[in-house]
This record gives structure tokens, C-alpha cells and sequence, in this order.
């Protein structure tokens, strides 16, 4: 009895009984999907803040507070500074200035739109790029200004609107250029940016910066996050620290992931489940069928034989099974994957994994039934025929 | 004397269910390699427990059985199937075909028990059915068949590896006259060197063999007539 003599033998079983064997590989379908489709989506999820990471670069965010608790304040030489420190891609500097910005002068209050004074270049520095409109050089002595996209949203700049005027008190300032979201929602998003020289002539900026924004490839962040504090503030006492965007990232990526040990412990019931729907099937075979394993053992048949018979049964029902969950869980993850935006990830280890869940279920599920199979008398399963 | 085929040595079998009934009890039976036997008694007397303990269905409780030359209580289950795939074939009142398989297959399936390879089989098998009347009906399932060319199926699967013992419980038990009498010609009709043990209520299928052995409750009892 060779192994395709089996293979044909357990196939023509599972065919006799068709939409019982379906049931059962649904039941293995259902725990299988449920286990990619959690791991597809979570690793979809991270690899798709793991690669705006890569493309964008970290954002290195430089501020301080001194000794007596205000902010510390730096000269915007430290840009040049920062500048020459090598795989540097982009840095600005920035001083928020008193009031926020409005529609119209003829509202008054905070809108929590802060109004933001800079040097150097802001897309580039925070991982943004000009959206609509134009970028503005930060020597500008005009009152041209750039938006983040929420404080646009807030205010209602919109593209067709562009160049448009908003209000600080009654001061009036002109966005050209509005930015793109930043990956991680920073007050970037919430602010205008006034160039630094119309700032110093006539909003009463005096060149000092509160913030250094460091734009570099994920890959330097933390070497160029150790250098940086030096490099601004070589005394040490401005009391300066270095926030990583890509920390705020990571956080996110492990928030999106942290649900998974929960799914997957659901999925694990469905496999589970599953499991016991697989052995019911082969226990009803093995009573359904008494009659049958005594007349393969009279013809000859070991009682291996009878136990592998069953084994493979088994194992059939749950590679189809297997293979249909696998569609559904990749199709789980594509369904992910367009909802987030990005690119749908399914490591080839969670395809592996699915497979030698079904074969853990085939054989967790099919050993009972085999033995009770095995161990019929030969003599007895003929009895139950006469 | 030719060599026995099959021997019984104070068998006793003993079924733990309810009171602990014994079936055999201390018998002692030779068959020699070509003799016909008829095993005759009531119903309950213990001939299907004889059979499946000569056939290795069964295991005795006590004594020893020897299947043509081996002493089973030294084999492993592997050779003990072996054994009853090669030299021993099975023929039973209710037929016990398989019933999703076609007259073909089901003598098929005892030559893959046998060892016979793949393609060959279906040769073989087609053979068979033919030697035994069934040429037409090869491509027929067990309840397109009569009782007796289910039978005669049953034959030809038993007999399909050209075994030493061919085994028969009450083969004409559930058959009119006319169909059993072709069933026994086809028993008759195994190999010469084939021992036949064969359970019968019937006189006329009794006399047809060379040797009655009479069983009451569970002992060996001289034939009457």
C-alpha cells in the first residue's frame, strides 16, 4: 500500500461525505483567516509606518527650558552649525510669537493657531512639502507666510484661495504656500510660519529661536540626536533636549499592534474550535464506518494503516481549509491595507505559520479518532454490519 | 497427511461483556492444506468465535494458535495483518463489500493488501470476477448485485491472493437455495492446496465438504450420523 493508495482512499472518504468535509475545512478556514488576517493587518499597520519613517526621515525637535523655568532661547547661527553635521537633510528654526491666528481681524481671542516666526526651511526641516502654493525664503521682509494643514483646515485656506489673507490681531499676513500633514501630527500641523525677516521688521521677533527642527535619514537619528545639544549649546546651559518624532512613531506603530495578542488569542480559540469540528467529523467516520476498517483489516490492513487512513483524512480537510483561510486572511489584510493607505504587508512566515496551523490541527484533531479506529477489533467492526 | 494450514491448540475464548461468556472453551482443531471443513452446531454454539480465531480476527483467551506454520501470540500486529492480507481469505453471511466501491475495486482492494502493485490490479481483479461468472458486472456497486453475485464478489475478493485458508461464516445464511448453491460451487472452486473452514446451518452445504466438525456451547462434540 503505497502513500498515493492512501491519499485516493482518504479523498474518496471525504468525497462520499462532501459537505460534511467542507464544513470541517470551513471551521479550519475560519481559525486560519482569523490568524493571518490579524497578523497581515498588524504587520500591514507597522510596515506602513516603518516605510513613511524611511521615506520621510526623522524629525529631530531641539528645545530647552534654563535654569529659572523659561525657555531657553538660541541664536539662529545654531542653524548653520546644525547644517554642517554630516547626512543632515533639512533644519529649521523657529520662535513662537505672541497671539494666534484668525480669519478675520475682526475676531478676537486664541484660536489655537500659533503664530510661528523661522529661519532656514521649514518643509524640508519638519518632513513636509509644499502642498499648494509656494514655498517663502525665511530673509523675506514681507508678510507672505506657509500654513500646516490643520491650522488651513481651521481657517479654511484652501488651495483655490490661495495667496489669502488671515488675521493676528489686526496685523494681516498673506499664506502663499500651504504644508502637507506632518507623519505624526506635531504642532507643525497647527501653526503659520512668518519668515523671520518680515518677523524681526515688524512683529517684534529679535532673531532668538525656541525650537530647532533636524530633518535626518532614520538610520542617524539617534547619532546625530546624541551630537545635536553640543553642537547648538556648547556651554550646556541652555538645558536642551532632543524629541524624536520617530519615538512618537514607534509608540503608534506598537499601538497599532497592540491589540494583536488579544485577537490573536481569539483566533486561537477559532482554531481550537475548529479542531473539535475536525475530530467530530473523523469520530463520526470512525462509528459511521466501523464496518469499513473491519473489512480493510481482514483484507490486511495494519492497524497504522487504518489510524494513517484517518490522519490523512484529516490532514486533507484542513489544507483546504488552510488554503481557503489563507485567502480570506489575505484578503483581510488587503481590505486593511487600502483602509490605512499603504501598502498591504503579508510576510511569508505568517503563510508558513497558517500552514502548520492547519497541520496542528490536523493532528491534534485527528489522533483520538485514529487510535479508537485503530484499536476496533476486526472481529467487532464486522459485527456491526450483520 | 499434508501439512496443516491452520491449528487450534485448546483454544478457549472467553468475552469480558456482562457475565463473562465463554464462546470456546478447550478446543483443538487441525486443518491440512487443501481439506474442506464444515463447522456445524446452533446458533450461539460458538462457530463464529472459531472462525474468527482461526481466520486471526480474534485472539484467544487461552492456547495457541498456529496460522500456516506461524504461532500468532509472536506476531506483531504488522505481521499478523500480513499474514491475513496474503494467506488467509474472508467471506461473511452479510457479504461486507464495500459499498462505495464498484465489484472491481473491492477485489481490487484485497490484491492492494496483498502487495500487488497499482496497475496491475485492476487486470487481476477483472480476472477474477471472471472466472467466477461476474465478467459483466464488474463496473457494478454491491447494491446493483443480487445476494448471490454480492456473494460471489465476496469470493473472489477473498480468493483474490490465492490464500492458504479461506475462512466462510455462514456464506449461504442470507441466499435462496438456488444462489447458494452457485456460492458453494464457487467456494469449491478455490485452489486445491486452499483450506476451507466453512460455518454452515445447512445440511445440504455440510455435506458438500469433505469433514463436519459440530460445535455445542463452546466445546467440540463427536458428529452424530
Amino acid at each position: 500500500m503505497t502513500f498515493g493508495d492512501v491519499l485516493a482512499r482518504a479523498l474518496r472518504a471525504l468525497r462520499a461525505r462532501p459537505g460534511r468535509a467542507a464544513l470541517s475545512a470551513l471551521g479550519v478556514a475560519v481559525g486560519v483567516g482569523a490568524i493571518v488576517g490579524v497578523l497581515g493587518v498588524s504587520s500591514t499597520v507597522q510596515g506602513g509606518l516603518l516605510g513613511q519613517l524611511n521615506s520621510l526621515g526623522d524629525v529631530l525637535t531641539v528645545s530647552g527650558s534654563n535654569s529659572s523655568g523659561g525657555t531657553s532661547l538660541v541664536a539662529p547661527r545654531a542653524i548653520a552649525m546644525v547644517q554642517r553635521i554630516p547626512t543632515v537633510e533639512g533644519v529649521a528654526g523657529t520662535r513662537t510669537l505672541s497671539g494666534s491666528a484668525q480669519r478675520s481681524e475682526l475676531v478676537s481671542g486664541q484660536s489655537g493657531i500659533s503664530i510661528l516666526a523661522f529661519y532656514g526651511d521649514i518643509a524640508s526641516a519638519t518632513g513636509t512639502h509644499i502642498v499648494a502654493g509656494r514655498n517663502v525664503a525665511s530673509s523675506l521682509r514681507l508678510p507672505e507666510v506657509l500654513i500646516g494643514s490643520e491650522a488651513a483646515t481651521a481657517l479654511g485656506v484652501t488651495t483655490r484661495l490661495l495667496p489669502m489673507q488671515i488675521w493676528t490681531g489686526t496685523q494681516s499676513l498673506t499664506v502663499v504656500g500651504i504644508l502637507s500633514p506632518t507623519p505624526v501630527e506635531t504642532q507643525t500641523d497647527l501653526s503659520v510660519f512668518v519668515p523671520g525677516g518680515y518677523a524681526r521688521r515688524a512683529m517684534g521677533f529679535n532673531g532668538q529661536l525656541d525650537t530647532i527642527d533636524v530633518r535626518v535619514p532614520l538610520a542617524y537619528s539617534q547619532t546625530v540626536g546624541s551630537l545635536l545639544p553640543a553642537t547648538i549649546d556648547p556651554s550646556g546651559t541652555l538645558g536642551l533636549q532632543v524629541q524624536e518624532d520617530s519615538s512618537v512613531l514607534l509608540a503608534e506603530a506598537d499601538t497599532a499592534t497592540a491589540f494583536e495578542g488579544l485577537f490573536l488569542g481569539l483566533a486561537a480559540v477559532a482554531v481550537l474550535v475548529a479542531a473539535l469540528g475536525v475530530m467530530n467529523t473523523l469520530l463520526v467516520a470512525v462509528v459511521e464506518r466501523r464496518a469499513e476498517i473491519g473489512v480493510r483489516r481482514a483484507m490486511g490492513s495494519t492497524r497504522a494503516g487504518i489510524a494513517f487512513l484517518l490522519i490523512t483524512e484529516a490532514i486533507i480537510i484542513s489544507l483546504m481549509g488552510s488554503a481557503v483561510g489563507l485567502l480570506f486572511g489575505l484578503w483581510v489584510t488587503i481590505i486593511g491595507a487600502v483602509h490605512q493607505g499603504v501598502p498591504p504587508v503579508l510576510p511569508a512566515q505568517v503563510a508558513l505559520l497558517g500552514v502548520a496551523v492547519a497541520l496542528g490541527i490536523a493532528c491534534l484533531a485527528s489522533v483520538y479518532p485514529a487510535l479508537r479506529a485503530a484499536a476496533l477489533p476486526p472481529s467487532e467492526a464486522l459485527r456491526t454490519m450483520a | 497427511m499434508k501439512p496443516p494450514v491452520v491449528e487450534l491448540r485448546q483454544v478457549t475464548k472467553t468475552f469480558r461483556a456482562g457475565a463473562g461468556v465463554t464462546a470456546l472453551s478447550d478446543v483443538s482443531l487441525t486443518v491440512a492444506a487443501g481439506e474442506r471443513v464444515a463447522v456445524v452446531g446452533k446458533s450461539g454454539s460458538g462457530k463464529s468465535t472459531l472462525l474468527a480465531i482461526a481466520g486471526s480476527l480474534e485472539r484467544p483467551s487461552q492456547g495457541e494458535v498456529v496460522i500456516d506454520g506461524r504461532v500468532l501470540r509472536e506476531l506483531s500486529d504488522r505481521a499478523i495483518s500480513q499474514l491475513r492480507g496474503r494467506r488467509i481469505g474472508f467471506v461473511f453471511q452479510s457479504f461486507n463489500l464495500l459499498q462505495r466501491l464498484t465489484a472491481l475495486e473491492n477485489v481490487a482492494e484485497a490484491l492492494m493488501y496483498g502487495g500487488v502493485r497499482g496497475a496491475a490490479r485492476a487486470d487481476r481483479a477483472g480476472e477474477l470476477l471472471e472466472r467466477f461468472g461476474l465478467g459483466g458486472r464488474t463496473s457494478h456497486f454491491p447494491h446493483q448485485l443480487s445476494g448471490g453475485e454480492q456473494q460471489r464478489v465476496a469470493i473472489a475478493r477473498a480468493l483474490a491472493n490465492g490464500p492458504a485458508l479461506l475462512i466462510a461464516d455462514e456464506p449461504t445464511g442470507d441466499l435462496d437455495p438456488e444462489s447458494g448453491a452457485t456460492v458453494v460451487d464457487a467456494l469449491l472452486a478455490a485452489g486445491e492446496s486452499t483450506a476451507v473452514l466453512v460455518a454452515t446451518h445447512s445440511p445440504e452445504v455440510a455435506a458438500r465438504l469433505d469433514r463436519r466438525v459440530r460445535l455445542d456451547g463452546g466445546l467440540i462434540v463427536p458428529v452424530s450420523g
